[in-house]
């Protein structure tokens, strides 16, 4: 993190690695296009790199400041005009792992019907396990209005679970 | 044991799953190339302004010949 923070392009280099897959893990829930994505992460590193020397490991971890800057670009990117838009009827994250079912296919179109406060609390807090004050910081809202927003999609993605649950005739 | 389908091992599965996301193979490279790019386009600017100094200094210059060459030639007027 030094090594990057004093400009080692190897050293950034290697901090992209280990947060790629979390950064598209996010971006795959949020914006339909893959170009989109693959440009919105690139900013979202860049700009992650420029202000790298503004960043104080002190006040938290590099992934939730990381985070926060991929929110940012995401919610620009839906903002604007004849882009893609975040939300539809068919899923626009990668296909469900092989062999993970009715359940997983249930669980990720729930989410994807979520509206993207939602979506994102919902990610952030039980898909990357993030704490509470950390999903509000990346929010950038108060830590309440990530609990309501977290207990509504839970309620929704257990109704989409609900079917798949009671006995077949 | 909890009854919340959330906590369910196929939903527990789904969310592990969905942690990651796959990156294209080159993109870290393209990241830093992209960097490498908008570093070296950075000093434009800075030649920009450079040129605008030489321009201004340019017609300063052009100026106090004019103004020269006009007193010059009321003089010359003057004395005939």
């Amino acid at each position: 993190m030094r090594r990057a923070q004093t400009g080692a392009s190897e050293a950034f280099g290697g901090l992209i690695a280990r947060h790629q897959g979390r950064v598209f893990g996010l971006l795959g829930f949020l914006l339909r296009d893959a170009a989109e994505r693959e440009d919105v992460a690139q900013e979202a590193f860049l700009a992650a790199w420029r202000g790298l020397g503004s960043f104080d490991p002190a006040r938290g971890a590099f992934s939730t400041w990381l985070l926060a800057i991929v929110r940012h670009r995401a919610y620009n990117a839906l903002r604007r005009p004849h882009r893609s838009s975040s939300a539809g009827p068919e899923p626009f994250a990668d296909a469900p792992p092989a062999g993970a079912g009715e359940i997983a296919r249930r669980l990720d179109a729930a989410l994807l019907g979520l509206p993207v406060e939602q979506r994102l609390a919902f990610l952030l807090a039980e898909i990357h396990g993030l704490p509470l004050a950390a999903v509000a910081e990346i929010e950038d809202v108060p830590e309440g209005t990530v609990k309501s927003r977290l207990a509504r999609a839970r309620d929704h993605l257990r109704a989409a679970l609900r079917p798949s649950l009671e006995p077949r005739p | 044991m909890s009854d919340d389908p959330l906590d369910s091992p196929a939903a527990r599965a789904w969310r592990l799953a969905r942690q990651e996301g796959i990156a294209p193979g080159d993109f870290a490279a393209r990241v830093l190339a992209a960097r490498a790019r908008s570093s070296t386009s950075a000093p434009l600017p800075r030649r920009r302004a450079r040129l605008r100094w030489l321009e201004v200094a340019a017609l300063t210059a052009g100026g106090a010949w004019f103004v020269a060459r006009v007193a010059g030639l009321f003089l010359v007027f003057s004395a005939s």
